[in-house]
């Protein structure tokens, strides 16, 4: 074999910028079984004195494979103490890492060659843990229970000579129960629910779940008044929207007809309004 | 020594492969040809990007065999990312990448469906990755260059396609397997080129009308041909396989099938080897071309793929 006359017949490519080794890192989350997972790469470019690392951005399909024996946030709190320790055993090369764990382990994969390393790791990651990568969503700023509740103190602040109804901490403790309540205005007691989630599965539980803790507290404090529950509706900008608008309706007419007090708007600022009314009505 | 045969554009480009989707080739060719050394291009480090996966302990016999074989990622000519291409390292002083041409090439003309490239890849051993075997003996001693046969990743695509051998199919796969025209082609083209080592494990199964050829590396009898000379009596393991999975009338029906398919290929071989020389040098020496290109004329002439079905007989 003629390797100079292959070498000049050779068709040129364009030379990576950046050249290194790579490493996978190898996660095994119960050490009594032989079952591994890639959880993320590693990187060690040619000068550079600290090495690359790319970890799975979510672990919600490794959690799912588990259920409840692994969380997210133990495994992430591992990954994140992980990489401490293999940043400082760094030494030029990613031989001898150690990764702080015997749950995982850098598997060295020889050369690499790129033009970008963040690119490539992502890629290179993407390649390697297939079915367990999840991209993080991306979501505006989430419209939740806590949402819900600072729009409403934001707005009843903003508004003069009004009564604060809500509870520090949102916490009531009475005989020996400590219930999740966030307002009061006196007589009786009430919580505020977003029904601004994806799932109206989501939403049913919260409502229930704010309900029963107002329904407790009335119950201990004998309280003859009606619980209040304050709900911000979706904006009904879309088909999921109106249906979801529809059934919490629903599902309020239900808590109505029950003996619950419910208030809701498409507005926060609507709720808010009937929030200080309530607030207000006391004696 | 061979007249000079040009092939046609879209044969070469497509190249008669996964995609071609087992088209055969006829022998009449149009004018505007390209030059088939397109089909093997010769890529330097340059177009390498390293190591990804393994692949010698998953192949039965690879390790046995000390064949160093992993999934690289490669940047093909005409491409700027890389892509997934099985590496497959030979020893500089064998015909291993030679082989790996001459079969790549003929398959493709013969209208053998194949990983949709293949070609030359020359690494150092720095960019080498650090496998079971030893791999100092791939190494030229003279450059520090190691030559390896690369081929894209057909196992890669969506859904994948798995690697499974002969002793795991059904025998509804087994008679599709034997009937199919994939299964006919390439045991004439086997015997042309004296491959010996088209064992169950050298094509995918796709489905039972699909197939792909892998691994030519045991042109002329085995890798070493060129040191003694090429083994005029390579097995054909095609062949054998038929012997031992088909009973008597259905065999002797498919060793029909495949004499007729030998014969019907004949006028279009002198074309083939035409352009299998243009191929070679660098990978072989003139002397090494001839011996081979002239191995391969003897066995596509006649009638010796018929006496060979004979002595199995």
């Amino acid at each position: 074999m003629d390797f100079l006359d292959l070498l000049k017949r050779a068709k040129p490519s364009a030379e990576p910028l950046l050249t290194g080794e790579w490493a996978t890192l190898v996660f095994r989350p119960d050490l009594g079984s032989q079952q591994e997972f890639i959880v993320g790469v590693a990187a060690a470019i040619d000068g550079d004195t600290e090495p690359h690392l790319k970890w799975l951005p979510s672990l919600s399909k490794l959690s799912h494979l588990y259920g409840e024996a692994i969380t997210a946030s133990d495994t992430r709190g591992l990954f994140d103490g992980a990489e401490i320790a293999i940043r400082a055993s760094f030494r030029k090369t990613l031989n001898l890492l150690d990764s702080g764990s015997p749950h995982l382990r850098v598997v060295p994969c020889g050369y690499l060659a790129t033009h970008n390393i963040a690119d490539e790791l992502t890629n290179l990651l993407k390649r390697q843990a297939a079915p367990i990568w999840g991209d993080v969503q991306q979501r505006d700023d989430p419209m939740d229970d806590d949402w819900a509740y600072a729009t409403m103190i934001r707005t009843i602040k903003s508004l003069q000579g009004n009564r604060d109804p809500f509870i520090p901490g949102r916490s009531v403790v009475i005989g020996n129960k400590n219930l999740q309540i966030g307002l009061t205005n006196g007589e009786s007691y009430g919580n505020i629910v977003s029904a601004r989630y994806t799932s109206f599965s989501t939403i049913h539980a919260h409502i229930h779940s704010s309900m029963l803790q107002v329904n407790i507290a009335h119950k201990l404090s004998n309280l003859q008044t009606q619980p209040a529950l304050f709900v911000v509706l979706p904006e009904a900008k879309t088909s999921t929207e109106v249906a979801t608008t529809r059934k919490t309706l629903e599902l309020l007419a239900e808590i109505e007809s029950a003996g619950g007090n419910p208030f809701s708007d498409h507005d926060p600022s609507a709720v808010a309004l009937k929030l200080q009314a309530w607030a207000a009505s006391s004696q | 020594m061979f007249p000079s045969v040009r092939f046609p554009h879209s044969l070469i480009s497509r190249g008669l492969n996964s995609a071609g989707r087992g088209r055969v080739f006829k022998g009449n060719l149009p004018e505007t040809c390209l030059d088939v050394t397109q089909m093997i291009p010769i890529l330097a480090s340059d177009s390498y990007r390293g190591f990804s996966a393994n692949l010698g302990e998953a192949l039965a016999g690879a390790k046995t065999a000390a064949q160093p074989i992993f999934i690289g990622r490669v940047v093909w000519p005409g491409c700027h990312d890389p892509e997934d291409a099985v590496v497959k390292l030979y020893e500089p002083d064998s015909c291993g990448v030679a082989n790996e041409a001459i079969g790549y090439v003929i398959n493709t003309l013969r209208g053998v469906r194949q990983p949709g490239r293949g070609g030359v890849l020359l690494l150092s051993e720095r960019e080498l990755p650090a496998l079971y075997a030893n791999l100092r003996d791939f190494i030229d001693p003279d450059t520090g260059l190691a030559a390896c046969w690369i081929t894209s990743f057909e196992g890669a695509s969506r859904p994948f396609r798995y690697l499974r051998r002969l002793s795991g199919f059904s025998r509804r796969q087994i008679d599709a397997f034997y009937g199919s025209s994939f299964c006919i082609r390439l045991t004439t083209v086997d015997h042309v080129t004296g491959n010996c080592d088209r064992h169950e494990g050298n094509f995918l199964y796709e489905d039972d009308l699909k197939y792909l050829a892998i691994d030519q590396g045991c042109v002329g009898g085995g890798k070493y041909w060129h040191t003694s000379w090429p083994d005029q009596n390579a097995r054909n393991e095609l062949s054998l396989l038929a012997q031992a999975n088909l009973s008597g009338s259905r065999l002797a029906a498919w060793r029909a099938a495949a004499i007729m398919e030998y014969e019907k290929a004949q006028p279009g071989w002198s074309g083939i080897f035409a352009e299998i020389s243009s191929v070679l040098p660098g990978l072989l020496s003139a002397d090494h071309i001839g011996t081979i290109l002239e191995y391969m004329k003897t066995r596509a002439a006649g009638t010796t793929f018929a006496a060979s079905c004979e002595r199995l007989i």
